[in-house]
């Protein structure tokens, strides 16, 4: 157990330092001139030098690859360079905007596995029937539909003509408001859950244990939540953990649909005024979220099946 | 070809067929296209289908149709490129971490697991946002830097599973160089898990460009299907058809990938047969 929660995190680890070097070469690896493409070509020299000693672009590579590493290292990720007059450090934007995209992402993981299961459960019960040709569809509707098609549609049904659920005009919409969003966000992984929920059920459905637990007069209840659906679900749980990531940064698209606040607002903000420390920042905020969640998900995984650590 | 489809059953088969659709709308569309794209008519602005536009016009006046028939091109284009050259870069890397094992294969692989460890589309959206003019290239530039990283994986683990067998090692035997060994022999026989992977990947790129189009980030053409999703649904709580018809090609070009890609994996897979 010792080797392999040392093993695991030494990968993550790696995985982060990683991802930090990638995201400070982003900037650097773009053509062009990054203090140009924020002012304009034409813009006061002055102002030109002075946006380049706060982005740290006068020093040498080496030396601002050091105070991106500081900058991480003390927690701050630096402080925004496009309004002098109101410096903010870009970790206490991202404090502000990360619990609104959490809570959106987590509504949205409740979402695909409330409806994923029961629909993969119903499909792999009675398989080859129109129940299943049904749950079938829907998931592949639900792989095939663009989420930025999906939200929209779920806005002029739900809240402009039926009018049961609060929209982006709303104020303080509160639990209410985050229904839309989950399902938007949520669509694409609950079909994903539910068509593997289907699969791995049936596979688990065919094993000699099952035949034992019916052999022995169990009810067929008994038998699928307690014996089949235990097995059965493991990897259905265990891929929901690591896709929660791809929420996280799925829900971009999401945001913008609903004009909520949260992390990829905040992005998309930056990018448009071409703030790249806030770019790096919530590029860098979410990539680690990934690997933590990822991470948990390994050593969770490890704890409930012990073949997994022996590996 | 055909009795090939009858083999894989009605799903995929249809799947075939959206996909067949797409690439002849891709080839043709734009020749048969009524109008140009970017035409504007200003007195016949956010009109509902007619005669004269089947599909109706845009905020612009710009016959949908038109645009549809050409954004499907642009379409086309990008997610064969960017599948493609994530394909071969995917195949080539895992095949040499493969091949040679041991401290290469540990160190190529780390890569993928950093690539990996990153959220793909805040990648393709942080590269393609932070170029000044991003253009066609730029795009499929951002989408292929992390798009081949899965491939790699796959081919890596097909490799390994070919590398000791007998038609590898006779290969060597007779003096082969290892660049030959994997060109010649190895990468030739991983292809099928990698092409049904492609099938996948096509659809993820199609989904990932209309998002990217979508959030005005990237957008080459005011008629690629993400910029037309993203204007129709501005204009939706006004009239529906400016984003039903981006909304169901790009639905009916993923459907298309995902049957047919289903029926090409159970196909290989006998294990998977009437699941």
């Amino acid at each position: 157990m010792r080797t392999f929660l040392l093993r695991r995190l030494g990968t993550s680890l790696l995985a982060v330092v990683g991802v930090s070097v990638l995201v400070f070469l982003l900037v650097h690896l773009i053509p062009g001139d990054p203090v140009d493409n924020m002012l304009g070509e034409g813009a006061d020299p002055r102002d030109k030098a002075a946006l380049r000693a706060c982005m740290d672009l006068d020093q040498t590579l080496p030396v601002q690859f050091a105070r991106f590493a500081g900058h991480v290292a003390d927690g701050t990720l630096g402080v925004t360079c496009h309004d002098p007059l109101h410096p903010r450090t870009v970790a206490s934007l991202i404090g502000e905007a990360l619990p609104e995209t959490v809570a959106l992402a987590a509504a949205a993981m409740l979402v695909a596995l409330l409806l994923a299961i029961p629909l993969g459960v119903a499909a792999a019960l009675r398989p080859g029937t129109g129940l299943d040709a049904a749950a079938t569809a829907f998931s592949l509707a639900g792989i095939s539909m663009p989420s930025m098609w999906l939200g929209p549609l779920l806005l002029v049904i739900f809240y402009i003509h039926l009018r049961w659920l609060p929209g982006p005009a709303d104020d303080a919409p509160g639990l209410a408001g985050l229904v839309l969003p989950a399902v938007m966000l949520g669509t694409h992984l609950m079909a994903m859950l539910a068509r593997m929920t289907r699969s791995s059920l049936l596979e688990v459905v065919g094993e000699d244990y099952i035949r034992t637990a019916r052999a022995k007069g169990l009810g067929e209840g008994v038998v699928i939540t307690k014996h089949a659906l235990r097995n059965a679900l493991v990897p259905v749980i265990t891929v929901a953990g690591i896709q929660f990531g791809s929420l996280l940064a799925g829900a971009v698209v999401t945001e913008k649909v609903f004009a909520r606040a949260g992390l990829g607002t905040l992005l998309l903000d930056a990018i448009a005024q071409r703030d790249y420390r806030v770019v790096q920042g919530c590029t860098l905020v979410t990539a680690l979220t990934y690997v933590l969640v990822n991470l948990l998900v390994d050593l969770a995984y490890g704890l409930a099946d012990p073949r997994i650590r022996l590996k | 070809m055909i009795a090939f489809l009858r083999r894989l059953g009605p799903g995929p088969a249809l799947g075939a067929m959206l996909l067949g659709a797409f690439v002849l709308v891709a080839l043709v569309g734009p020749l048969v296209a009524p109008y140009s794209p970017t035409l504007q008519s200003l007195d016949h602005l956010l009109e509902s289908p007619s005669r004269a536009h089947w599909l109706g016009t845009d905020e612009n006046g710009c016959d949908v149709l038109s645009e549809m028939l050409h954004g499907a091109r642009l379409a086309a284009w990008i997610s064969l490129l960017v599948t493609t050259i994530s394909l071969l870069v995917g195949i080539a890397f895992g095949t040499v971490a493969g091949y040679f094992g041991g401290l290469l294969d540990d160190a190529m692989m780390r890569v993928v697991d950093i690539l990996l460890a990153f959220p793909g589309i805040l990648l393709n959206l942080a590269i393609v946002a932070l170029v000044p003019r991003p253009g066609a290239g730029h795009l499929v530039f951002a989408l292929a830097v992390n798009g081949w990283v899965g491939y790699a994986r796959v081919a890596r683990g097909e490799v390994l599973r070919l590398r000791e067998r007998e038609f590898v090692q006779a290969a060597r035997a007779i003096g082969a160089s290892p660049w030959r060994v994997m060109a010649r022999h190895v990468a030739p026989n991983i292809l099928t898990p990698l092409v049904v992977q492609a099938t996948f990947g096509f659809a993820g790129v199609i989904l990932v460009e209309a998002s990217l189009s979508f959030l005005g980030i990237g957008r080459m053409a005011s008629y690629s299907w993400g910029s037309m999703l993203a204007q129709g649904t501005t204009y939706l709580w006004r009239t529906q058809h400016l984003a039903l018809a981006p909304g169901l090609c790009i639905a009916a070009v993923v459907l298309g990938c995902n049957l047919l890609g289903d029926g090409l994996r159970d196909h290989l897979d006998p294990r998977r047969v009437r699941r």
